[in-house]
Order: C-alpha cells, then sequence, then structure tokens
C-alpha cells in the first residue's frame, strides 16, 4: 500500500520558508514578513492545517506583561516539514512549471 | 473598556469548534489585543483604532468560514447523505418552479397576452404572488423526496433548518417588500392599459406593506369601526405575512418529523407531501374565512395553520423518539 504523498500549496511553502528562515514566528510576525502576501484572517487557518500534517508544531508564550492579554501562539517547523520544503524546493527547481 | 475581540470571542465560541478556537480564533485574538496595546502605547488612538477594526473584520472573516463550514460540514457526512442533500436542493428548486406554473396557470391568457404584446414585465408581476407559497410547498417536497428511505442524521436535520430558516427569511422579504410593490404595479399597469385611472391608485391591503398595515389598523382603534370587517381584514393580512413567512420553517419541521428516525418509503413521502400542502391550503382558508367572519380573531386566524402543523410535527417527533430504529425498507 502506498502513503499518501505530502502536499505542499503555495502559501504552506511560503510559511515553512519563513519559519526555517526565522525559526520561529507568530502569525502576525509571518504577514508582516510576507509583506502581506499571507492575511492575518487566512494565516491561522492556514498554519492549523499546516499543524495537522505535522509540518510545524506550536507553542502558547504569554503576552508581554505592559500589553497583557491572551497569550501568543508561536509556531516552529518540524524536521517534516523541514523536508517536505526541501524535496518541494528541488522539484520546483527542476519542474519550474510545477512550483507551488 | 472592553479588550479587543472579546465580544467577537463570545460569537466564535458558539459557532466554531473549541479546536478552532483554540489554533485559530485565540491566536488572532493575542495578535490583535498585542498590535492594539502596543499601539496606545505609543499615544496612537487612531492607529490603534484602525488595528481593531482591520482585525475585527479578520476575525469576523474567520468566524463566517467556521460558521460556514459548521453549517455545511458536508465532508464529515455520508457520500449518501451528501447525495441525500443535493437531491433535496435539486428536487425543492424545481418544485417551487412546478408551483409557480401550476398557480399562475389560470392567468396563461393573459401572460400570452402580455407577452405578445412585449410586456413581459407582467411577469415580474405575477411570479411574486405565487412564490410565497411555492417556496414553502416546494421545500416541504425536496426534503421529503431528497431523504426518502433515509434517516436524517443530526447533522443533516440541523442543515435541512438552516436551509428552511434562509428560505423563511427570502419569504418574508418577498411578501413584506417585493409582493405588496409587484401588486400596486400590477394595478397601475393594468388600470393604465385600460384608461380606467391615470397615476398612483390608492393602495388596497395586498399593496401595502407591513408599516402601512400597522399604520391602519392604529388608525382605527378606538373609534367605532375598531371591530369592523374592514379592520379584521387589515390585521389578518398584517399577521398572514409574518406566518406565511414562517411556513416554511413549520412545513420543514414537518418533513422532519416524517423522516425522525424511521426511513419512508416512497408512498408513505408522496402521500405526506400531497397531504401537507394541501391541508396547509385548506388550512389557510379556514383560518382566513373564521376570521373575517368574526369566529376567531384575526391574528389566531392567520397563525392556525402554522399551528397546527406544528404540534402535529411535535407529535410526530414525539413518537419518533418513543419507537425503536426500524431497518432500511426495501423501495
Amino acid at each position: 500500500m502506498h502513503a499518501r504523498l505530502p502536499t505542499l500549496s503555495g502559501k504552506e511553502s511560503m510559511i515553512l520558508e519563513l519559519l526555517v528562515r526565522h525559526k520561529e514566528l507568530y502569525g502576525l510576525q509571518l504577514v508582516a514578513e510576507s509583506r502581506r502576501r499571507l492575511k492575518r484572517g487566512t494565516v491561522y487557518v492556514t498554519l492549523q492545517r499546516m499543524e495537522e500534517k505535522g509540518y510545524v508544531v506550536s507553542r502558547l508564550e504569554d503576552a508581554p506583561l505592559e500589553a497583557g492579554g491572551l497569550p501568543r501562539r508561536v509556531y516552529q517547523p518540524t524536521v517534516l516539514g523541514r523536508r517536505v520544503l526541501a524535496v518541494w524546493t528541488t522539484a520546483a527547481r527542476l519542474m519550474p512549471q510545477f512550483a507551488p | 473598556m472592553t479588550p479587543p475581540g472579546v465580544t467577537l470571542r463570545v460569537i466564535a465560541s458558539r459557532l466554531c469548534s473549541a479546536q478552532t478556537i483554540e489554533r485559530v480564533i485565540d491566536p488572532l485574538i493575542a495578535d490583535l489585543q498585542l498590535e492594539y496595546a502596543e499601539a496606545n502605547h505609543e499615544g496612537h488612538l487612531w492607529k490603534g483604532r484602525w488595528i481593531r477594526l482591520v482585525a475585527g473584520f479578520a476575525l469576523l472573516n474567520v468566524i463566517v468560514l467556521c460558521g460556514g463550514r459548521a453549517v455545511l460540514s458536508l465532508e464529515k457526512g455520508t457520500m449518501d447523505e451528501h447525495r441525500a442533500m443535493i437531491r433535496t436542493v435539486v428536487l425543492s428548486i424545481m418544485s417551487m418552479c412546478a408551483v409557480v406554473v401550476l398557480l399562475l396557470a389560470p392567468f396563461w391568457r393573459l401572460l400570452l397576452m402580455a407577452i405578445q404584446t412585449k410586456h413581459a414585465q407582467m411577469l415580474v408581476y405575477l411570479i411574486p404572488q405565487a412564490l410565497p407559497l411555492a417556496i414553502p410547498i416546494g421545500l416541504t417536497i425536496g426534503i421529503l423526496f431528497g431523504f426518502r428511505g433515509r434517516v436524517l442524521s443530526g447533522r443533516f436535520t440541523r442543515m435541512v433548518l438552516t436551509m428552511a430558516v434562509a428560505c423563511s427569511a427570502i419569504s418574508f422579504a418577498i411578501l413584506v417588500w417585493l409582493l405588496p410593490a409587484a401588486n400596486q404595479s400590477y394595478r397601475e399597469w393594468m388600470a393604465g392599459r385600460y384608461g380606467i385611472a391615470q397615476g398612483t391608485l390608492r393602495k388596497g391591503v395586498n399593496e401595502m406593506t407591513l408599516t402601512e398595515l400597522s399604520g391602519q389598523i392604529d388608525s382605527y382603534r378606538g373609534t367605532a369601526m375598531a371591530g369592523s370587517r374592514t379592520v379584521r381584514d387589515l390585521t389578518f393580512s398584517y399577521h398572514q405575512r409574518w406566518s406565511l413567512a414562517c411556513a416554511t420553517a413549520v412545513l420543514a419541521l414537518f418533513a422532519i418529523g416524517v423522516l425522525a428516525r424511521r426511513p419512508s418509503t416512497r408512498w408513505t413521502v408522496g402521500l405526506a407531501a400531497i397531504g401537507a400542502c394541501f391541508a396547509y391550503y385548506a388550512l389557510l382558508f379556514l383560518g382566513r374565512s373564521a376570521a373575517l367572519g368574526g369566529t376567531i380573531p384575526a391574528s389566531a386566524g392567520a397563525w392556525f395553520p402554522n399551528g397546527v402543523f406544528v404540534l402535529l410535527s411535535a407529535l410526530l417527533l414525539k413518537i419518533a423518539s418513543a419507537r425503536p430504529d426500524d431497518p432500511v425498507p426495501t423501495r
């Protein structure tokens, strides 16, 4: 039986690239770093999907004392996420017409 | 002052799953609160407000997405239920069109003449007349035949009820705004054609909006005319707009009652569909004549068919809940 090949959409690829480059980021930082190519209304939906796929992991980080409010969720790429990104980047280089 | 995002989080908690709240909504609110606090700390009051507005819209966007996905969570149903749902929608639309054609059939000469004389706007005036009845009848037939032979799951019951409420809202809009305007335009057009009247005709009961009807009823209050047939007619018409709009949801509830737990055969749903449509129509006329004759209050006459069908649906659901599950019948 064949296991399903991991898939990576354009947005997921962009998020993984940013996370690999910065080690860990939270949603708003991802939106800012992507130069608004990622939208704040959908970035967490994509991150939730990526967490389900096992590409990223998250942890809660307390908000700064002076700001208060809810704790922020910070994301890091997993080993699987890094591998999938590497494979897709290679594939995209070899077959640019299939680039995500 | 309430921290930004608190109200939207309460709304989201009713629509989205706990996982979505934890993974999507809360991080979004955390970002919003942090950004807002930073802007306020730097003294950028307007920037803070702008952030609140933009993030509020983003949050609303996610809530709508989550709510829509929860209502239309097709991926979680079985393939058979998906097909049944699609069949329900298609059959409902087809039945609505058929009822419109059936109700407009007596006017075929008029319609033919209008088309021949290039006055196709006649159709626009007449179709809204048929829609308030076509929508509840069409949806009832659609639900009964769409889910024939199946037991409605809780998720699909919610979906069907959501669809019924949406149809009720459309029906309400037609009854309150479209129908009175179409009636008046039709009368003016006909009057103009025969040279009976020039300009705007005085509106009758069927041409008045809810506000106008309510105003008329109030104007008679405390006068000698208060208990007259004219006032009963106005009051009945006012309440009937509301009750007819609710008819879609009420008849959908009846259909759910028929389908509840026991898979129904073709004959059962056929009988239930035809019986419900004719019974509702008969009760409508019974309620109307009793209300206009002064036997019962005008409001009671208007709500009479809905009352009967709500009781009937409750009875069906009660019977269904007391009955053990039956096997799927052979069709």
